[in-house]
């Protein structure tokens, strides 16, 4: 290599004086010269990679209308009417198709699994129960399962997706043990695993959690628990009293409001006394949404002491449960406040008690001006919602 | 003056050579950044988001100035995106043209009393609008006296935004569908282990109080492309293209 640079570099392959050209003339050709055979390298990486693409959807795209075709045919079949008249699968069969040379190699059987959770996804009922029957019959349960304790991280992933999509049954231990893993993608996927397929505890991962519950894992995790049918749903109240780990306090207060556990509401008023704000707001807005009227004198009382956040929370709180029987806290803070969005808050809280309100409602239009009054034409216009 | 030809050669080619290697640790850092961030979202599911209770409301806010011809499909393209929780607030910076008297007439919109707070200094806000037509009650729009620039239009609708999350466009972007579902990820996977603790841990209670964020998701941007070329029916995109003519095609490279 040194040998073909000197000898590229010499007067006698190179035009001109190149040969007697300064030092810099020459680093710069140089520079060039390996500037350009880099992206040409790198082009050709990545055409190379293009064409391997290409050439694997082709593949996929065969392997799939094989697919299709069969579980058109044999699996999901229907009358004139659209009924589903799909018979049992014929084991024989089943394996004679598509358990052949075919789908022996892991690329195909990998196609094949994608393809029945494509259509599991999309199908539910008796057609759906068959693909999973079907899924089972090819023993591609096994494949999926031996890949949560393959060593690169991206299989474990693979296989908790795909063994949550197709129910396949995996023992709780293993599960268990992954939604404590170091890897946060591993953790999300484990524990969504978990909540779908265990038979005794869905939600016992809660206990040993120690990572942070991530604001993303929960949206993930409240999909797969209002997703999934025939779910025990324990009292979470239970998580807010005992669990030391922030994260699943929020999501367990979350789930309470959406399960509308009315039962937990004790429970919520005394996370009214933990020392971390954030928590606090976020207790205050459960019981606002859980309409908690025996929550509304305390919050009352602890309103001076609060931060800003946790005194928003309290007026929207006052609003959604609109009892009618903290008007005047109300009216003060409206008219007295230093803060802009308090008072807004005030007056929004004040018009959502105007079944008891009506008459102060009419007095304060007509005896305020200015800012005053807008503040409460913009709360009281149904066009504006927030 | 050899001497300073040479070292005016010198000059330049060390310039170039360290802009060259700028580029290419820049391009090193960048590739290992799209591999990790391609690993992570191969199972994301963004549907999920989309029905999802938990989604935190955006504003976006697209300031408008004479923008007359493509105003209306724009503001269509913006009111049609996937997110469940949003609202859309143009902003008409002193147009000249009928922006916002198309505005008034396409959307049904009625001048209201609406509760602005100045947070920042903008010039006045004239009027605001929003429509009586349910179709489009997350269209906020704002009429303010012209500023002279984006940014002041830009801060009205931050006054008037009602969500604490909220996107800055160009009323003349045309922006994907998914889009509010990427760009407010990085928000919502913020890792607490990055939460730096100043002062006491409370002895008595269980939780770790975070009181200073050390690493903190402040804001997410997204790719811009040229729509040269590309097939555009009512404000989407149905057919990207790379433009057909040399220098805008030059320009997008």
């Amino acid at each position: 290599m040194p040998h073909l640079f000197s000898l590229l570099m010499s007067s006698r392959f190179l035009p001109g004086n190149f040969g007697s050209a300064s030092p810099i003339i020459k680093f710069a050709v140089a520079a060039i010269a390996f500037s350009a055979i880099a992206i040409f390298l790198a082009y050709f990486a990545m055409l190379r990679m293009r064409y391997r693409t290409y050439r694997l959807s082709k593949k996929n795209a065969r392997l799939n209308d094989i697919i299709d075709a069969h579980l058109l045919e044999h699996v999901f079949t229907m009358d004139e009417e659209g009924e589903d008249v799909s018979g049992a699968i014929a084991p024989d069969h089943v394996h004679a198709v598509l358990y052949n040379r075919l789908f022996q190699k892991r690329s195909s059987k990998q196609v094949l699994v994608d393809r029945l959770i494509f259509y599991k996804k999309n199908i539910s009922g008796r057609m759906g129960d068959q693909i999973t029957e079907l899924f089972l019959l090819l023993d591609l349960d096994k494949f999926c399962v031996r890949k949560l304790e393959a060593r690169s991280v991206e299989k474990v992933i693979q296989g908790l997706n795909e063994v949550t999509e197709m129910q396949v049954p995996v023992s709780d231990t293993l599960l268990l043990l992954l939604t404590n893993s170091r890897n946060r993608d591993v953790r999300a996927a484990a524990r969504r695993a978990y909540i779908k397929l265990s038979n005794n505890e869905p939600f016992k991962f809660f206990d040993i959690a120690t990572e942070h519950l991530l604001v993303w894992d929960q949206v993930e995790l409240f999909s797969v628990i209002s997703s999934t049918p025939g779910l025990a749903i324990p009292n979470f109240a239970r998580w807010i009293i005992y669990s030391p780990n922030k994260g699943v306090v929020s999501f367990c207060l979350r789930l309470i409001v959406h399960f509308n556990q009315l039962a937990a509401i004790q429970s919520v008023i005394k996370l009214l006394n933990t020392r971390d704000h954030e928590l606090r707001s976020e207790a205050i807005n459960a019981l606002g949404k859980l309409k908690a009227e025996q929550a509304e004198d305390k919050l009352i009382r602890i309103y001076e002491s609060q931060p800003r956040s946790c005194q928003v929370e309290i007026l929207k709180a006052l609003g959604r449960i609109s009892s009618g029987r903290h008007l005047d806290f109300l009216k003060h803070e409206f008219m007295h406040s230093s803060s802009f969005d308090i008072r807004k808050l005030a007056a929004k809280s004040l018009i959502d008690n105007e079944w008891k309100a009506e008459e102060m409602i009419k007095d304060l239009l007509n005896g305020v001006n200015g800012e005053s009054q807008l503040i409460l034409k913009h709360c009281m216009n149904p066009l504006i919602k927030f | 003056m050899r001497t300073v030809t040479a070292a005016f050669e010198g000059c330049v080619l060390l310039y170039g050579s360290l802009m060259l290697l700028m580029y290419a640790v820049l391009t090193l850092l960048s590739l290992r950044n799209v591999l990790i961030f391609k690993r992570k979202n191969r199972y994301v599911d963004y549907n999920k988001l989309l029905k999802s209770p938990l989604a935190p409301g955006i504003s976006i806010i697209a300031p408008a100035y004479n923008e007359g011809l493509t105003i209306l499909s724009n503001v269509r393209s913006l009111l049609t995106l996937s997110y469940p929780k949003f609202e859309v607030v143009i902003i008409n910076d002193g147009s000249t043209d009928d922006t916002l008297e198309k505005l008034i007439s396409e959307f049904s919109l009625v001048p209201v009393d609406f509760a602005y707070h100045e947070r920042i200094k903008t010039q006045p806000v004239k009027r605001i609008f929003k429509s009586v037509d349910m179709a489009y009650d997350k269209l906020l729009v704002i009429d303010k006296v012209n500023g002279k620039s984006k940014a002041d239009a830009s801060n009205a609708g931050i006054n008037a935004a009602a969500y604490d999350y909220f996107l800055g466009t160009d009323v003349d972007c045309i922006i994907e569908k998914d889009t509010l579902l990427r760009l407010i990820k990085p928000f919502m996977d913020e890792e607490l282990g990055k939460i730096r603790e100043v002062g006491l841990t409370f002895s008595d209670g269980n939780y770790r109080t975070p009181s200073e964020k050390n690493i903190q998701v402040i804001a997410t941007g997204a790719t811009l492309r040229l729509a040269n070329s590309c097939e555009v029916d009512e404000g989407v995109i149905v057919r990207a293209r790379p433009p057909r003519q040399i220098l805008p095609r030059f320009q997008e490279m």
